[in-house]
């Protein structure tokens, strides 16, 4: 495990920051964090990086506790609240990052040049910050993250300032990352970009994990139908209620959630069997945003 | 650290208040060097005492020590204060840097620039009275210039200490206050010292002692003035009836209390800031 986190527990003053927080990510995956404003989740993330230390609980990144300054030649970080010297060029912030990496002259001059690619502003580098774009901003932030060729990286909101194509463009760089072997921790409010590239999520409300796990198996766990039946009746909506759940009815159409494939054909079957005449039957995945809402609208 | 130091110095030389303080050091030169001159002409003509060009040096320096404090202040209020306001911290101490570095690598920086600038300001005061033959300056040794200059840098990194500890304690603008306040309380303890001797007001004197234990910067001034004209009968300009004695006089284990002064404000702010959740 990159990550490793057991019952980390954050208040400020009487507020709960987070509470009982434990996440693992695995090597080489993309995991996400999600949750409203103020869930706590930049809470988290300001913890493993050793910029406020937790009331309870411990952590382990890349095998060593958190504030372990070795493990940090081996981690990159995005900050939500990305801000740079102005008074540096894009090229003088990068050359100050990979001091305080260690990195040699060579090293640092080559990975500059990588990372001012990958992220587009290679031509903006003799450029100060302080007349960088918003977007600009975020991306010198991306680069500084990626410079020293981090086993473990950390992302929070790391395409808030980006148009469209500038996500599109980073997320394809997180999935290339990922496919070098460096494990991405995804803090994100664009529910959409997380279910494209991340393996595994933890939704965090108030402060608390209300569900985590392998994204496929969190989206599959329930499967929704979609039935198209003519002779409806009460007998057989019954039925179904035994099998099915959040059953709703719209004319001609039924909808409902089982939780297990076996029970797609015990749906026809009954549905047959109560006299009623099936014309269609299709499976739909749940999509993140519906179980985020519904999360939140429970109010775990 | 030495990167923090690096990148402190360059952001240092970068800030328009450099540019500001560097125009109004020449305008304070250029306006001491006809003070001196004119006071020059006029003891030649024997209008005034010889003993004023002793005040009028004493002067430029208690500005030149006016100054050097307002830059030290301006330039390490905000230097922690700042930097984590505006998220720029986050960066840097996700890196592989320990906390006390980084303060310590401000400090370092900052110590540079204000001893660098503190010997040129003082230098140029001293070499001002000499071009202009001020009978101040011309029996003072070489070892006794020394002595004061060092004094000189002693109190803008006493009070340096004194402003990082307030960077990592307040927001930028408190810090501010705070160490204004304390320097006022400083100049203060001065006068509170002062006039208790001249009134023999036992009371007035002991609180003016304590005061300057929690800001021992007007401590250093009249040091200086000592070291440098010691005889003539001066102290500092804001209380100009004030004679030094050897009971308001600071004795060197005063100096030795600013230095360790000095060392626990620093050993402080990187204690509050290593637990300082930003």
């Amino acid at each position: 495990m990159v990550i490793e986190t057991e019952m980390i527990t954050k208040y400020y003053g009487s507020k709960l920051g987070c509470k009982d927080i434990s996440i693992s990510v695995r090597e080489g995956e993309i995991f996400g964090l999600l949750g409203p404003n103020g869930a706590g989740k930049s809470t988290v993330i300001k913890i493993l990086n050793g910029l406020i230390f937790p009331d309870a609980g411990s952590a382990r990144l890349l095998g060593k506790p958190i504030g372990d300054i070795s493990s940090r030649y081996r981690i990159g970080y995005l900050p939500e609240k990305y801000r740079y010297q102005e008074w540096m060029t894009g090229r003088e912030l990068l050359s100050f990052h990979a001091s305080l990496c260690n990195l040699d002259k060579e090293e640092a001059k080559h990975r500059i040049n990588d990372v001012l690619h990958l992220v587009k502003l290679k031509e903006y580098e003799k450029n100060k910050i302080g007349t960088y774009s918003n977007g600009m901003q975020q991306r010198i932030g991306i680069a500084c993250a990626l410079l020293s060729n981090p086993q473990l990286l950390f992302f929070d909101e790391p395409t808030s300032a980006l148009d469209p194509v500038g996500r599109k463009e980073i997320r394809e760089l997180m999935l290339d990352i990922k496919s070098r072997g460096t494990s991405i921790l995804l803090n994100s409010h664009l529910l959409s970009e997380v279910e494209l590239v991340c393996d595994s999520i933890a939704i965090i409300n108030k402060g608390l994990i209300v569900k985590q796990g392998n994204l496929e198996n969190i989206l599959n766990n329930q499967l929704n139908l979609e039935v198209i039946v003519e002779n409806r009746n009460d007998a057989m909506l019954t039925a179904l209620s035994r099998i099915a759940t959040n059953i709703e009815s719209n004319g001609n159409n039924i909808y409902m959630k089982v939780s297990k494939r076996e029970d797609i054909s015990e749906v026809a079957s009954l549905i047959l069997q109560y006299g009623g005449h099936l014309y269609g039957l299709s499976q739909k995945h749940d999509s993140l945003e519906n179980l985020f809402i519904q999360l939140m609208e429970e109010g775990v | 650290m030495l990167q923090i130091t690096m990148i402190t110095l360059k952001e240092i030389a970068r800030k328009r208040m450099v540019l500001l303080i560097a125009a109004g050091t020449i305008i304070f030169l250029i306006i001491y060097g006809i003070i001196s001159g004119l006071s020059r002409s006029a003891l030649q003509n024997g209008t005034f005492f010889m003993k004023s060009s002793i005040y009028i040096s004493a002067l430029g320096l208690y500005f030149s020590y006016l100054i050097t404090i307002f830059m030290a202040i301006m330039a390490s209020v905000g230097t922690v204060s700042t930097e984590i306001e505006s998220g720029i911290l986050y960066s840097i101490l996700s890196r592989p840097i320990k906390r006390y570095e980084y303060i310590l690598g401000k400090y370092l920086g900052l110590t540079i620039m204000i001893a660098v600038y503190s010997v040129f300001l003082y230098t140029s005061v001293f070499l001002l009275s000499l071009l202009f033959n001020a009978s101040s300056v011309q029996n003072i040794g070489f070892d006794r210039f020394l002595f004061g200059m060092l004094l000189f840098i002693l109190q803008p990194i006493a009070i340096l200490s004194l402003c990082i500890y307030g960077s990592v304690t307040f927001k930028t603008l408190n810090s501010g206050i705070f160490a204004i306040f304390i320097y006022i309380l400083g100049l203060l303890s001065g006068v509170m010292e002062q006039a208790g001797i001249i009134l023999n007001n036992n009371v007035l004197n002991q609180w003016g002692i304590a005061a300057s234990l929690l800001s021992p910067f007007d401590v250093i001034y009249r040091k200086i003035v000592w070291v440098l004209y010691h005889g003539a009968g001066l102290t500092n300009p804001i209380m100009p009836g004030a004679v030094l004695t050897p009971g308001t006089l600071p004795s060197n284990w005063m100096l030795v209390y600013i230095a360790v002064y000095s060392i626990a404000f620093l050993y402080f702010a990187v204690k509050k800031f290593n637990k300082k959740n930003l």
